[in-house]
């Protein structure tokens, strides 16, 4: 079993050749209490980058206002895949279309992909997708590996349970 | 391409709808999901921390959704294993935390994504606990209306009781609170009253269990917003109360809403425009229809109705159009014949016709908030003879 630090600076143990969705992408935790940073600095380090957030719409409330600010600056897009997509693998083609398109629109070669909770079930495999885009499309995709799900970004809610034990 | 928003932002989730629902109810909802919810929207100055206050700078006003939504916290680990545990220690949290009338269970993406079996829990619930439940088939990936819509028509499976029926009563069904206010709610109620009606419940709005149990002796179900429709359906096939659909909004449309309440009959939807469209509204269905009839009133003569919301087919007219992508809205905007828009001013995509804001509470964030305001009965022909 190997060890990495996550995000949030907690260890997680994951067994080789396992579930695995990706490699983490710079920049800082933007979950959590104490330490929180703002999506924006996911693209600090990357002026030409742009992000795109891939989830459901219910994962939007996580940040919407930033991910809107982004949104209208042109730095940030959204793919929503259905759970038919999901089901059927089809939120895989998606996603490199979409970077592509975004790519072709708007001149970016360089992307920061987040993802939602579905992403991590599926245990996808974005290294391979980021090795077709810079195979195939000479595009740039780092992944940011903060995920409610896996635990390394929790505490950015109001949880009801703390409040009443406190 | 369909599904990837560039310029439109996210509206509220159907389970965030859910959550709108519950804040004007005694019941909670309990998600199966990874994170857990915050109050969806604090007056400027309210409760909370400013980060909860949504919208640019967190200046924005209006109120709706508080935490009577009681998340599983789920972990990877669970995907294995199952949630239903986690899930059993959520409701027996809500039923410690906020003593509810009823309880809805539903779930969030993750939880929908590996099957979790929430009948298990209804099973538990109505076996050990003395609280009315349902599932709500949520998934958090469709928008609000849908949300609200499943969980009234959840909440109508449990909480009304078989009445006699009485004369002269009725149900206002989807006055909820991101799409109305509650004065829309009172002065609706004033309108029905002047015309010989007594509000018996208001399903969306602000309302007690004792309303809940009595609303099936109504005469007839006013049905104000799409989300309100699958438990209008529910209630006839369930209690046999007949549904007039329509926001009651504009001197004309409340006139006919009267009628159809009086006969308990829905008159057929007239037909539609010929050619491309001069107006073009865009938002919640019966409010947008509203102003649609509001405006072929006033001489236009192909007036459309889209959403990025669920629509119901039964009620669109020819060229009335759900849309899925942002592709779709700029073709519908290239429209040459257009005259003028209605819609969040956030779908404006550039565009240069000229546009009349509508609210837009169930734009998750919103470049400017514009809350819900009152059309009943002659208040839209007012405001429709100031903006055009």
């Amino acid at each position: 079993m190997e060890f990495e630090r996550t995000r949030g600076g907690r260890e997680s143990g994951r067994e080789e050749g396992g579930r695995r969705h990706g490699r983490h992408g710079g920049g800082g935790r933007h979950g959590g209490r104490g330490g929180k940073k703002e999506l924006s600095s996911l693209l600090e380090s990357k002026p030409g980058a742009m992000l795109l957030f891939v989830g459901a719409l219910n994962c939007a409330r996580h940040r919407a206002d930033q991910m809107t600010g982004l949104m209208r600056e042109g730095r940030l897009a959204m793919l929503c895949p259905t759970a038919t997509d999901y089901a059927t693998g089809r939120y895989l083609h998606q996603i490199v279309d979409a970077i592509v398109e975004l790519s072709q629109e708007q001149g970016i070669k360089e992307f920061v992909v987040m993802y939602g909770c579905q992403w991590a079930v599926l245990s996808t495999d974005f290294d391979l997708l980021a090795q077709e885009l810079k195979d195939d499309h000479g595009i740039t995709a780092t992944l940011d590996a903060t995920c409610h799900l896996c635990g390394n970004a929790q505490g950015d809610e109001d949880d009801h349970r703390v409040r009443e034990r406190m | 391409m369909k599904r990837l928003w560039k310029t439109v932002p996210p509206c509220l989730s159907d389970i965030q709808g859910l959550q709108a629902l519950m804040n004007n109810t005694e019941g909670i909802a309990v998600v199966d999901d990874a994170s857990s919810y915050k109050p969806l929207r604090f007056a400027q100055g309210g409760v909370g921390r400013p980060e909860n206050r949504r919208g640019p700078g967190g200046k924005q006003t209006g109120y709706f959704g508080t935490q009577r939504m009681v998340s599983s916290e789920v972990r990877e680990a669970d995907v294995i294993t199952g949630t239903s545990e986690k899930v059993w220690k959520a409701v027996k949290t809500g039923l410690e935390v906020f003593h509810p009338a009823f309880l809805l269970l539903t779930t969030a993406p993750c939880a929908a994504m590996i099957g979790t079996d929430h009948g298990e829990t209804l099973g538990r619930i109505r076996e050990e606990l003395s609280v009315p439940a349902a599932i709500v088939d949520l998934d958090g990936q469709k928008d609000y209306l849908c949300g609200i819509g499943m969980a009234l028509e959840a909440m109508g499976t449990i909480l009304p009781e078989k009445r006699e029926t009485v004369p002269g009563t009725v149900n206002l069904l989807g006055c909820h609170s991101v799409d109305w206010t509650e004065d829309m709610v009172r002065e609706t109620e004033q309108w029905l009253k002047d015309n010989g009606w007594k509000v018996l419940s208001r399903w969306g709005g602000k309302e007690s269990m004792e309303n809940f149990k009595n609303a099936a002796a109504a005469a007839v179900n006013l049905v104000v917003n799409v989300s309100g429709l699958r438990l209008a359906r529910y209630m006839e096939r369930e209690f046999g109360i007949p549904y007039v659909v329509g926001a009651p909004f504009g001197k004309a449309q409340c006139a006919r809403l009267l009628e159809e309440m009086k006969s308990g009959e829905r008159a057929p939807l007239p037909e539609g425009g010929e050619g491309g469209p001069d107006a073009l509204i865009i938002g919640e269905q019966f409010s947008a229809d509203a102003i649609r009839r509001g405006l072929e009133a006033r001489g236009y003569a192909n007036v459309r109705v889209c959403s990025f919301f669920e629509m119901d087919k039964g009620f669109m007219r020819p060229g009335d159009r759900k849309l899925v992508s942002e592709d779709e809205l700029a073709s519908e905007l290239a429209n040459e014949n257009l005259r003028v828009v209605f819609g969040d001013t956030d779908y404006k995509m550039g565009s240069q016709v000229k546009w009349v804001p509508l609210h837009n509470q169930g734009n998750l964030a919103p470049a400017s908030l514009m809350v819900p305001f009152s059309m009943t009965d002659g208040a839209m022909d007012r405001w429709l003879d100031g903006v055009l």
